[in-house]
């Protein structure tokens, strides 16, 4: 149970930093719109501008970082995750 | 070790020709603290008679004198020893003064006092020495889920506090534990903000103060508490300036951040109504098994073979070269998420026939549940009892598998369990439980009781007669040795 | 980017070199005899003086005592190199910094300057422990700031930086002493990395010492054995002309058809010695290792989906890939779809120096840069190289004491044929602006501030530069990197691809209690690197050491555990103990093992067996993929075979090869053995039912008859649906059922009795283990043991559970598990 309860939150981790929430693309975006956006944060982070620092989920603001934005990047351009993540956020925009 | 078949011995009771002096050092002890009593006592009364014979004499300056110097602090000290102990020394770190003042205290036994010294340690976060000598009892079993819950290892802590909440007739509890001990246990857990364990603990306790905190809990959870029962809670509980700003946010109806979570909103897609639940579970909170299965119902048509061939040619569209294998893994994934929260979930799983995705997540749950029982035996499986594993340590490591066959119990069916209990989990717990005893005599009495009381009910319910009777006995004898 | 220069380093096996990167073109600088290459080669002599390149090369037949060449394999290893006269032992990581010390002496020749920074190859296979020793060479060279580039990364960044070249790539690095093999695709501009194989022991050096033990072999037919000893002195320096007189008739076989393997007369050594080799020759000796590479490449594509038609380009580097016959065989897979115009000698190098224009790894010193202007204070961040026509631009502008901010800005491009519209500031100062470049160029850019009048205000810095080219992601991890856990599996932390730097937590639990102020190694946490879930079978690379607790921590404690992997291959490791607030960051980084020859040796001969065991298994049952699996088991030990020998006199480099295909081959095995489990489930279940039914109906109580009648039919149900997790769950109930069954049976008491006296030796305690065998031996003659509720059954059973407990269990798993303390 111990194992769970970190597997769990390992899981809610994975969704919550889903590439296009923390990008803050749509999943229909195309390849060159999310390289576009994620060196815009970027820079924007390297800048230490505060609008950069947190994105929006369905459940609350979380905090973004460049380690976030640069996974997030290499995670959208393997086609293969992409079709997951695309699949997650697709999801929660109808939720928004 | 002994195995199972066995009945526990404590060692006959002997003759009194062969149990050396008269009253052992326990005897002496408890006549020396009862010499204190009758003496301080004596004084007491002696002082207030005397106060009242020098008011009616007219002198009422050296009256209050009296009183305010020398009575009423005796009195206190006689009268309200768990007060001063648990709510003036322990809090300012005056360990000595308040291990006195337990001592004097009519309503703690004396067995009790080692234990209470280890609480009061582990309270002040500090290191206890002579642990090893411990007693297993409740103010231990304290000790341990205080430690848990500061190290941030909340399932331990949540399973001691499971099983204080469901001890045998018998197995003692004192009051002083669930008013002092529990409210630092949910103080703890109030401090960091983390509401759901705060109102578990305090399920166990009982007290002023545990009963605004259960309260306080409640009403940051999102519960109904209107705020003239948090104020009058507020006012009659110690504490008060501590909690005041707490009390006053709450009843103003403000919300509160809890530590650390994300705020819920209203979930409309099958896609957040799954992460809000995977949320609710990382909080520690309760979720429900029919929440779980109404969503998996819910997921059914959007991972059919219809919904999945769609995502196999949106696969194609992005250039994935296995698009079908990707889509099965995808509907898999969410599977066993949900087998991962259907584990955690309260509640019965109703046995009505569902759809195929209910019923191959019902069966992949099942398979986990039995499997963690399976792995948490292994614990269990040629251990060398020594005296070097505490009888708290031995307890605590029951717990776990405890956990996983109640729930196992609700949801796994009853041959299932029944195999299993046959084919391990019967002659490996049993004879665990025997060598605790055995190694560890009247320290692990408290222990053992609850072992072999849990084991004889499990027993009854997988109909095996022959561990019910023997581990009923088993547990009678643990518990003529805890009187 | 400015003035900024950019230096990249390929630090080769056999040859080094470095470029520079100034914005516009990459160039290679010459060393100090005009060459673009550098021989890895390092001499001493006796008075301490050091030599690096073809000076130090040359000296290597002459000189071999006190010259090292092809060190590389052996990066990341505790290796000392000797150098006899002047009585000196250096590291490998400190031999490749004598290297980049001369590459830098080169670059301060021809460009005024010593770089303070550069990037530094690597092959796509290094593991940290090499990716480390990388790192502290560059450091030990002189450099402040070390970043790192695979290899492949680098030769596809320098062949199609202009980002004209869509689709599939493939990079073969066949270099002196690896083989790096990497898949590649470029989208919209987008360069990614889709996997990489390769072999860390498959290089030219392997084909040179084909050649020498062909030439040696031919010599010795001839005229007698020219070599001689091997151990010797003279058998090693004749060795080593051997070896230089081979590699120049194979580099003299890709212009020819053939050349002369010529030794000339030494007094020391004496005689000189001629031998003809022809291209066809040539071709055959080295046919084993073209093919070897080919199949890594087969292996690759297959893995990834892809066919050799699919490919749209083929980079070759490296100095063997100028073999003629290499080029056909690889001419022939592809369809000829050889990228031209690429020289695979310095690809990597000016890729590599390309790569550190893209991070804007700036390698002037300080004292060189620019004094600042006066003017407002503003901070620009852009990509440095990017394919996107239109980025965004980042600009803060920070006022000093006495200064105002501007009202609003307008970018520039310096060719005037674009400029931006007015874009006011936030509050706090910043501005983003979307630029438009001028594709496949260096674009400059001015930014001009205006106040709320539309005065114009200085700026202190306000040009930037961006170059329109192929968009490189962050360097993917080449292995999987994560922890070790107490039951032998891996909790991964970085999946391999992942873009570094990186830093991922996750939460674990101690499996043993740990008493306040414990000195010594109170528990360990080991950090593997391997994609194997099973721990024992990736490499051990760290071990952070949770020592001096400050309070007690009984078994079951949460601790977090912290990875942090940059781009120069650190990894930094932290364990924080929530509740106590302690962090513990005392991490031991393994080297690469460098096992005994005997360990290797045993490792081997038990290899073999295992080999035989789970090929006999595999051809038994008959399972088509397990036989592929282990199709490359047998070429993987008859080479460690060949190696063994070396390895044993001495060759180091042998040694680490030896433990690499041992490691290779039980992967291989262990795949095999996945495979053949449901088979041996399903044999296993046959067994299971033949054996404990009649137990069961013997000597099995009502209910436990029941149960197991059930089991039987569920146990049926899931062989039917292949069900492995199923069945092996009605297995277990069987077996029980059956074990339990079986204990009633009073011959089963001296089965066990009968065992534990033949076994008594192994026992923990041997004297208690016997006095309880006597016990029992005595209850078995006085008590009749056909009653089974007789109490003397009881007590008989009761005794020989107690002699079980004296028998250990389980010291594999604990010594699989590298001994961790976490789960």
């Amino acid at each position: 149970m111990t194992a769970d309860t970190d597997d769990v939150e390992n899981l809610l981790r994975a969704r919550l930093e889903n590439p296009f929430l923390v990008l803050e693309v749509a999943p229909a975006a195309g390849g060159a719109e999310i390289e576009r956006q994620g060196q815009r944060l970027l820079a924007e982070l390297a800048a230490g501008l505060d609008g950069a620092r947190r994105y929006p989920t369905p459940f609350g603001a979380r905090a973004r970082t460049a380690e976030l934005v640069r996974a997030a990047i290499a995670e959208l351009r393997d086609p293969a995750r992409r079709l997951v993540h695309e699949w997650w956020a697709g999801g929660l925009e109808h939720a928004r | 070790m002994t195995t199972a078949g066995a009945t526990i011995g404590f060692g006959a009771r002997g003759s009194l020709a062969r149990r050396g002096p008269f009253l052992g050092r326990a005897g002496t002890l408890a006549a020396f603290r009862l010499l204190a009593w009758t003496v301080v006592w004596g004084i007491v009364l002696r002082n207030i008679g005397g106060s009242v014979g020098v008011w009616t004499g007219g002198s009422l300056g050296a009256v209050l004198s009296l009183l305010i110097g020398v009575v009423i602090p005796a009195w206190f000290f006689v009268v309200f020893p768990g007060w001063l102990a648990f709510r003036i020394a322990a809090p300012h770190g005056m360990r000595r003064l308040a291990f006195a003042a337990c001592w004097m205290s009519p309503l703690v036994r004396l067995r009790d006092l080692p234990g209470i010294a280890a609480f009061l340690d582990v309270a002040a976060d500090r290191a206890s020495t002579g642990w090893a000598d411990l007693p297993a009892d409740a103010w231990t079993a304290l000790a341990a889920a205080l430690q848990a819950d500061r190290r941030r290892s909340l399932t331990h802590a949540a399973h001691i506090v499971d099983a204080l909440a469901h001890l045998p007739d018998g197995a003692r509890f004192p009051w002083l534990a669930r008013r002092h001990g529990v409210e630092a246990l949910v103080i703890a857990a109030v401090a960091r903000r983390d509401w759901p364990a705060a109102a578990r603990y305090a399920r166990i306790g009982q007290g002023r103060l545990v009963g605004l905190l259960a309260l306080v809990a409640d009403a940051a959870r999102g519960g109904v508490v209107p705020a003239s029962a948090l104020w009058l809670r507020w006012a009659l509980s110690p504490m008060r300036r501590t909690m005041l700003p707490l009390v006053r946010v709450l009843a103003r109806r403000d919300r509160i951040a809890a530590g650390g979570g994300a705020t819920v909103t209203p979930a409309s897609s099958l896609h957040a109504r799954h992460i809000a639940l995977l949320e609710t579970a990382a909080r520690n909170e309760e979720i429900r098994a029919e929440d779980v299965l109404a969503l998996a119902t819910a997921w059914q048509p959007a991972l059919d073979d219809a919904a999945l061939a769609g995502l196999h040619a949106r696969a194609l569209e992005l250039g994935v070269r296995d698009g079908a294998a990707r889509a099965q893994a995808l509907r898999d994934q969410v599977l066993d998420e949900l087998a991962l929260l259907l584990a955690r979930a309260d509640g019965e799983r109703a046995r009505t026939p569902a759809p195929a995705f209910v019923e191959s997540l019902v069966a992949r749950t099942r398979e986990h549940e039995l499997a963690h029982i399976r792995a948490s035996l292994a614990a269990f499986d040629g251990d060398r009892v020594a005296p070097s594993l505490h009888p708290l340590a031995a307890w605590e490591r029951w717990l776990g598998l405890r956990a996983a066959w109640e729930r196992a119990e609700q949801n796994a069916g009853r041959a299932a369990l029944a195999t299993l209990w046959r084919t391990g989990v019967r002659d490996r717990l049993w004879g665990y439980c025997c060598a605790v005893s055995h190694v560890h005599g009247a320290r692990a009495a408290w222990a053992s009781y609850v072992m072999f009381d849990w084991l004889a009910d499990r027993a009854e319910v997988v109909g095996d007669l022959v561990a019910v009777l023997a581990n009923r006995e088993n547990a009678r004898i643990a518990l003529g040795h805890l009187r | 980017m400015g003035s900024n220069i950019h230096v990249g380093i390929d630090l080769g096996t056999s040859n080094s070199a470095i470029a520079l990167f100034d914005g516009e073109t990459a160039s290679v600088v010459a060393n100090a005899a005009g060459e673009p290459l550098t021989p890895s080669v390092v001499r001493i002599d006796a008075r301490g003086g050091r030599t690096v390149g073809r000076r130090a090369q040359r000296a290597l037949d002459g000189d071999p005592a006190n010259t090292r060449g092809e060190w590389k394999r052996l990066m990341g290893t505790a290796e000392r190199l000797p150098f006899e006269s002047a009585g000196a032992a250096l590291l490998p990581e400190e031999l490749s910094a004598e290297v980049i010390k001369s590459l830098l002496a080169d670059v301060r020749d021809a460009a005024g300057f010593t770089p303070r920074a550069a990037v530094i190859s690597t092959p796509a296979l290094f593991e940290l422990p090499q990716n480390h020793a990388t790192t502290r060479a560059g450091r030990l060279a002189g450099l402040e700031d070390v970043v790192l580039i695979q290899e492949p990364i680098a030769s596809a960044i320098s062949a199609g930086w202009r980002a004209d070249q869509e689709g599939t790539w493939l990079v073969f690095d066949l270099g002196g002493g690896t083989l790096d093999v990497s898949l590649l695709e470029t989208t919209d501009g987008r360069l990614r990395v889709l996997d990489h194989a390769g072999d860390n022991f498959l290089g030219g050096k392997d084909m040179d010492g084909a050649l020498v033990e062909w030439a040696a072999a031919a010599l010795a037919r001839r005229g007698g054995d020219v070599v001689g000893d091997r151990a010797s002195a003279r058998g090693r320096r004749m060795l080593a002309r051997l070896r230089v007189a081979c590699e120049q008739a194979k580099i003299e076989l890709s212009r020819a058809s053939h050349a002369a393997i010529s030794l000339s007369d030494s007094a020391r050594d004496g005689g000189a010695f001629d031998l003809e080799i022809t291209r066809d020759e040539l071709d055959v000796l080295t046919a084993p290792f073209i093919a070897r590479s080919l199949a890594a490449v087969r292996v690759l594509l297959a893995k990834n989906h892809r066919t050799p038609d699919e490919v749209a380009r083929v980079v070759l580097v490296g100095g063997p890939t100028l073999m003629p016959g290499l080029r056909a065989r690889i001419g022939e897979l592809f369809g000829g779809h050889l990228a031209a115009g690429v020289d695979p000698m310095t690809i990597v190098a000016r890729g590599a120096a390309l790569y550190a224009g893209s991070v804007g790894l700036d390698a002037t010193p300080a004292a060189r840069a620019p004094a600042p202007a006066a003017g407002l204070a503003v901070r620009i961040e852009h990509p440095s190289v990017t394919a996107d026509l239109e980025p965004f631009v980042v600009g803060r502008c920070l006022p000093a004491l006495g200064q105002t901010l501007p009202d609003r800005v307008r970018v520039e491009r310096d060719d005037g044929k674009w400029a931006g519209a007015e874009t006011p500031l936030s509050p706090e100062g910043s501005f983003v602006v979307q630029v438009r470049l001028d594709r496949s160029r260096r674009n400059t850019f001015r930014v001009r501030a205006f106040d709320r009048a539309g005065a114009d205000v200085k700026l202190a810095a306000g040009a930037f530069s961006i170059v329109h080219g192929v968009s490189i992601g962050d360097p993917p991890l080449a292995r999987a990197i994560g922890v070790a856990r107490a039951d032998d599996s891996t909790q991964i932390y970085f999946a391999k691809g992942t873009p570094l730097p990186a830093r991922r937590t996750f939460a674990h639990h101690t499996v043993r209690p740990i008493a306040a102020g414990s000195d010594d190694d109170a528990l360990a946490v080991p950090i593997v690197q391997g994609e194997s879930v099973r721990a024992h079978r990736n490499r051990l690379i760290g071990m952070l050491h949770l020592r001096g607790v400050a309070h007690d921590l009984p078994a079951g404690s949460r601790i977090e555990v912290t990875l942090e992997l940059d781009r120069s291959g650190q990894l930094a490791t932290r364990a924080d103990v929530p509740g106590t607030g302690q962090t513990f960051a005392d991490v031991a980084f393994v080297l690469v093992p460098t096992a005994t020859v005997e360990t290797a040796e045993r490792e081997l001969a038990s290899t073999n067996r295992r080999a035989g065991d789970v090929q006999g298994r595999t051809f038994q049952l008959g399972v088509p993929a397990a036989v592929q699996a282990i199709a490359d088991v047998s070429a993987l030990l008859a080479e460690a075979e060949r190696a063994l020998p070396l390895a044993r006199a001495g060759d180091l480099d042998a040694g680490q090869k030896l433990h690499r295909l041992l490691m290779d081959a039980n992967g291989a095995l262990d795949d095999a053995e996945a495979l053949l489990e449901w088979p041996d489930l399903d044999a296993e279940a046959r067994r299971c039912k033949m054996t404990y039914t009649p137990l069961v109906a013997q000597w099995g109580t009502p209910a436990e008859q029941q149960l197991y009648e059930q089991e039987l039919e569920a146990a049926a149900r899931a062989r039917t649906r292949n069900d492995a997790v199923e069945l092996e769950l009605h297995l277990d109930a069987m077996r029980g059922l059956g074990r339990a069954a079986y204990c009633r049976d009073p011959r089963s008491m001296t089965d066990a009795i009968d065992w534990a006296a033949a076994h008594v030796t192994e026992a923990m305690n041997v004297a208690a283990a016997t006095r309880l065998l006597d016990r029992a031996r005595a209850l078995q003659a006085h008590e009749s043991l056909v009653d089974q509720a007789g109490g003397g059954l009881r007590t008989l059973r009761a005794i020989v559970a107690e002699i079980w407990e004296l028998f250990p269990s389980s010291p594999e798993l604990q010594a699989k598990s590298f001994d961790s303390g976490i789960r």
